[in-house]
């Protein structure tokens, strides 16, 4: 204890360091996390896209959907199932009419599932040409 | 005892003391680092046709083309009745051929087994060869 006082006494002797700087840098990287979070629930699983030339940008506020290579459908971490999709995406749909969705598929799901869900997404009231696809992009 | 004292004489400076704001905005900082994810998605859009049957029979009464994607793998070229199976690497040629005479969507027929990996590189074939869109629509073997 006693030596502890002593330490604190010494240190107050000692002329403060100008932390201001730090305080500016703090501010500007809050800053800049404020600006570029987009809260976006992943689906949480491994997936190998498939490629293709013909891939553009996204939007990053959207619906991300994922299919395994076994068919299982994830949304926000947690497997859904085709059947649970619908009440996912139409409550977000609900929150945020322009939110695209983007199927993040494994290459190894199948057509069926795949159209099954786009299906499921049109049903949620999501527009028409606003459903997407995950895709690797080739550089040609 | 002592301590106190001291802390109170050099508490006679009239500075504001910042610290907690200083916390906070640390506090905030961490949270956004944490919660931030870099979403960066490529793609393409992929549509699969309204369910109202009236709309795929003109289609066929003008025999345009159309592809169809089997459970195993296989591109099969369609027209009207006549199949022919041309396989992935033919499906840029058959496209771009029948882009030419008159540009339209191409209706990608595709069983359910099948994989997405294979009607992706149809679609993105299609697509490169000139098609103005593609449309996906199960079928029964």
């Amino acid at each position: 204890m006693g030596k502890n006082k002593k330490a604190l006494s010494a240190t107050d002797d000692v002329e403060d360091i100008n932390i201001s700087p730090l305080i500016d840098m703090v501010f500007i990287l809050l800053i800049f996390f404020i600006v570029t979070t987009v809260f976006v629930e992943e689906p949480g699983v491994d997936i190998i896209k498939p490629m293709a030339f013909n891939a553009a940008d996204l939007p990053k506020n959207c619906i991300l959907i994922g299919v395994t290579e076994s068919d299982n459908v994830f949304y926000g971490g947690e497997e859904v199932g085709l059947s649970g999709i619908r009440l996912k995406v139409r409550r977000m749909i609900r929150e945020n009419s322009n939110y695209p969705v983007i199927i993040q598929a494994d290459v190894g799901a199948t057509n069926g599932t795949i159209a099954r869900l786009i299906d499921e997404c049109k049903l949620a009231e999501v527009p028409a040409g606003q459903i997407h696809l995950s895709l690797e992009k080739l550089n040609n | 005892m002592r301590n106190k004292k001291q802390f109170n004489n050099t508490d006679e400076v009239t500075d504001i003391n910042i610290s907690p704001l200083i916390d906070m905005v640390f506090i905030l900082l961490i949270f956004f680092i944490v919660t931030t994810v870099f979403v960066e998605e490529e793609g393409m859009a992929t549509n699969t046709p309204d369910p109202s049957p009236n709309l795929d029979k003109p289609d066929e009464e003008k025999e345009r083309l159309s592809l169809l994607i089997k459970n195993n793998g296989e591109v099969f070229a369609r027209f009207g009745a006549n199949e022919t199976n041309i396989g992935i690497g033919g499906v840029r040629a058959v496209v771009q051929q029948e882009m030419q005479q008159e540009v339209y969507p191409i209706l990608i027929n595709v069983e359910k087994e099948s994989l997405i990996d294979t009607y992706v590189r149809v679609h993105d074939t299609a697509i490169l060869a000139g098609a103005e869109g593609v449309t996906m629509k199960v079928v029964q073997e």
